[in-house]
């Protein structure tokens, strides 16, 4: 998989390589917003107790203190993934591991993937310690 | 008289045919021409609107290399296994197929079509190690790297290095971290973050100390629980980081055979069709 | 009998050339067909084969407009600019060339290369074999400055051609703008301001309770001479909520000016029966 991702990236295809059809043209203007998603999905009790704390942060404090995460997810989005994902032991040692890598401001650029809304592309999916989860992305790529 | 007759001729066989541009010859021309401006789609669906006939092995061979420039495999693939094993092309055809099969990972059937006797066998063998090495199935290699030309030189360097690859260890990651805070990212080459690990668990274990001497027990055991989490949540992530530094080896491994597979064509020869 | 021969054999060539443009005209005919059918990648085909075998080039025009036509169509608009230019290299008269330059600016705007599109049409502006299309050219460099985002410059430029409607819309939606500056630097003077007067008064209202919070916590620690719990409230807590709440102002005025172009747009791009790029 990761080798026909490779292939890929390196041959650049023409416009006439696949057949395509008549399209309608977009006059709108991008803009990338990210949106809060206060949803729940998952039935566990930690990941409960977990998510409404962050819906509260989210709300009373996160979206009126200024735009100060550095990354993608937020370290609050990445937490409730992590729980969601893990447990909520876990979800707290990758929560805190997240924050001393936030805490640390040397050398990002050269470390991490960027995400299309400028943001330092690090998903909990690195961290579980699943290695069958781990995908890596050279740093300076834009993740779409 | 003479060039009048010929004239005649071929003047009658223009108005007999119903359109000159849709004959083979012209079709083809005009295939022959979209192939040369990489306009592969277009030229494959061209050649295919010949007649049966007029599908030489050449045109074959240009048919199928469409497909396989454009990545439909499986089209290709279906013209590739119609040019027989006494056309010129049949070497270069097996090599075609075997690079077919490498991009898709597919090692039962380029075992199925390897053969000793065969001009092929030499590149679709480095193929089928490339994509041992690719599958990270390093037990067998050894008994094939038994040539000696350049291209078995670079493939026993890779063999090495997917045998003994740099990588870090998780335990090693997570003990340095339970000893000294940070210093299992400081082996996985995390530097700045072991340096700030440090730091953060240092400033809260110092504070939780300081509070709980001075006895303001609410704030003391505050930041305790807050320097347990730093120091906790360093040796596991010391251990993640060994991972992500192995799965980067990994990367950095593929990006060099994948570079060295296109450097090299897939071991495929290309024929010079637009002179 | 040689003079006669010759004369036949000179009247079979000659019938033969007419065969030929016969059979030109036809495909010309069969890649319209397909064109007008809207099966644009194939018309592609046979307009390239047209140009293949047109050896005097009497096509050349046509066939590369066509082609550029076909691919803006489906939206590939960077190989339909190259084929206008290449329509543009062998037009035969100006009528050709504007009509080619015309095309390559609407497909730019629709590329979002405005500025590409502004070059060219000023080019044509200053052009004298052009003076008789200036009202065209104006025309499409006031929707150049719509997707430029200068809705104020696309009314003048709608305004002074007579295109009421359209500059009605223009000036419509530069009124419905927010200030991005009134926002942000009234919500420096006063907490919350800038986001009630972008309408999130819920935003507005937190940002100004942590603001008299925060400030509260830090004065009286400072009247208290807890110097030390001042600074560390003042800049963990209410310089972070200040600057957040201005932050927001400017960050929601900027948002909802967005939703009104995207307003615009998308009723230019489907209900608009003019003239469009």
């Amino acid at each position: 998989m990761i080798f026909s991702l490779l292939i890929v990236v390196s041959s650049v295809a023409q416009t006439d390589w696949q057949r395509w059809e008549k399209s309608r043209p977009n006059y709108l203007k991008e803009y990338s917003h990210s949106e809060r998603d206060y949803s729940y999905s998952d039935n566990s009790f930690s990941y409960i107790i977990s998510k409404t704390l962050i819906n509260a942060y989210w709300f009373f404090i996160s979206d009126v203190d200024g735009d100060n995460c550095p990354f993608h997810p937020s370290c609050s989005a990445f937490f409730v993934k992590s729980v969601e994902e893990t447990n909520l032991f876990q979800g707290v040692l990758m929560f805190f591991d997240r924050f001393t890598r936030d805490s640390n401001p040397v050398g990002r650029e050269d470390h991490y993937p960027v995400y299309k809304n400028y943001r330092f592309y690090d998903p909990p999916s690195l961290y579980t310690l699943d290695k069958s989860k781990i995908r890596f992305i050279p740093p300076k790529r834009v993740i779409e | 008289m003479k060039s009048f007759f010929i004239s005649l001729l071929l003047i009658i066989s223009i108005y007999s045919q119903s359109n000159p541009l849709r004959q083979p010859q012209n079709i083809k021309l005009f295939a022959d021409y979209l192939f040369c401006e990489q306009d592969y789609l277009r030229a494959a669906e061209e050649y295919i609107s010949l007649k049966e006939t007029y599908l030489s092995d050449t045109i074959i061979y240009k048919i199928a290399k469409c497909y396989s420039i454009i990545g439909e495999f499986d089209k290709s693939l279906n013209y590739f296994f119609n040019i027989p094993a006494s056309s010129v092309f049949y070497d270069n055809v097996k090599r075609e197929i075997g690079k077919i099969y490498f991009l898709n990972e597919d090692e039962i059937s380029l075992n199925k079509m390897m053969f000793e006797k065969e001009n092929s066998f030499n590149d679709l063998l480095k193929l089928k190690i490339a994509l041992k090495l690719l599958k990270n199935q390093t037990d067998d290699i050894e008994n094939l790297l038994t040539y000696d030309d350049e291209d078995f030189i670079t493939l026993r360097k890779f063999y090495s290095q997917r045998k003994n690859p740099d990588y870090k260890s998780e335990t090693v990651a997570g003990i340095l971290s339970a000893i000294i805070p940070g210093s299992g990212k400081i082996y996985t080459e995390e530097y700045s973050d072991g340096i700030t690990a440090f730091i953060l668990t240092g400033i809260f274990s110092y504070l939780a100390y300081d509070n709980l001497k001075h006895e303001h027990n609410f704030r003391g055991y505050l930041f305790t629980g807050i320097a347990a989490g730093f120091y906790f949540g360093n040796i596991y992530g010391s251990v993640a980081s060994a991972q992500i530094f192995n799965a980067k080896v990994d990367f950095s491994f593929l990006r060099s055979l994948s570079e060295f597979l296109i450097k090299r064509n897939y071991f495929v020869k290309e024929y010079e069709f637009c002179n | 009998m040689n003079f006669v021969i010759r004369i036949f054999y000179q009247l079979l060539i000659l019938s033969s050339n007419l065969f030929a443009q016969q059979y030109l005209n036809e495909q010309l005919k069969t890649a319209d067909s397909l064109f007008n059918a809207e099966k644009y990648f194939d018309a592609i085909t046979e307009y390239k084969r047209l140009l293949y075998f047109d050896s005097t080039k009497q096509f050349s025009f046509q066939a590369n407009f066509k082609i550029g036509l076909a691919y803006k169509e489906g939206g590939k608009y960077s190989e339909a600019i190259k084929y206008f230019g290449l329509a543009e290299v062998n037009a035969i008269n100006s009528e050709q060339i504007f009509e080619s330059k015309i095309y390559q600016v609407r497909t730019n705007i629709l590329r979002m290369t405005v500025f590409r599109a502004d070059k060219i049409l000023d080019e044509l502006e200053n052009d004298n074999r052009f003076a008789g299309h200036l009202k065209e050219i104006k025309y499409w460099k006031a929707w150049s400055k719509i997707f430029a985002d200068e809705w104020e410059e696309a009314y003048h430029i709608f305004s002074q051609i007579n295109e009421t409607k359209l500059a009605r819309l223009c000036l419509n939606t530069q009124n419905k703008f927010y200030s991005v500056d009134f926002a942000k630097y009234s919500s420096m003077i006063f907490p919350g301001f800038g986001q009630f007067y972008t309408g999130e008064y819920i935003s507005g209202l937190l940002s100004l309770g942590w603001n008299i919070f925060s400030g509260y916590l830090t004065i009286s620690a400072f009247n208290a001479e807890r110097i030390f719990d001042g600074i560390v409230s003042a800049n963990l807590l209410w310089f972070r909520f200040y600057r957040g709440n201005f932050q927001n102002a400017e960050k929601f005025a900027r948002e909802k000016n967005i939703s009104i172009t995207n307003e615009t747009l998308q009723f230019l791009n489907e209900n608009f029966n003019g003239l469009k790029p």
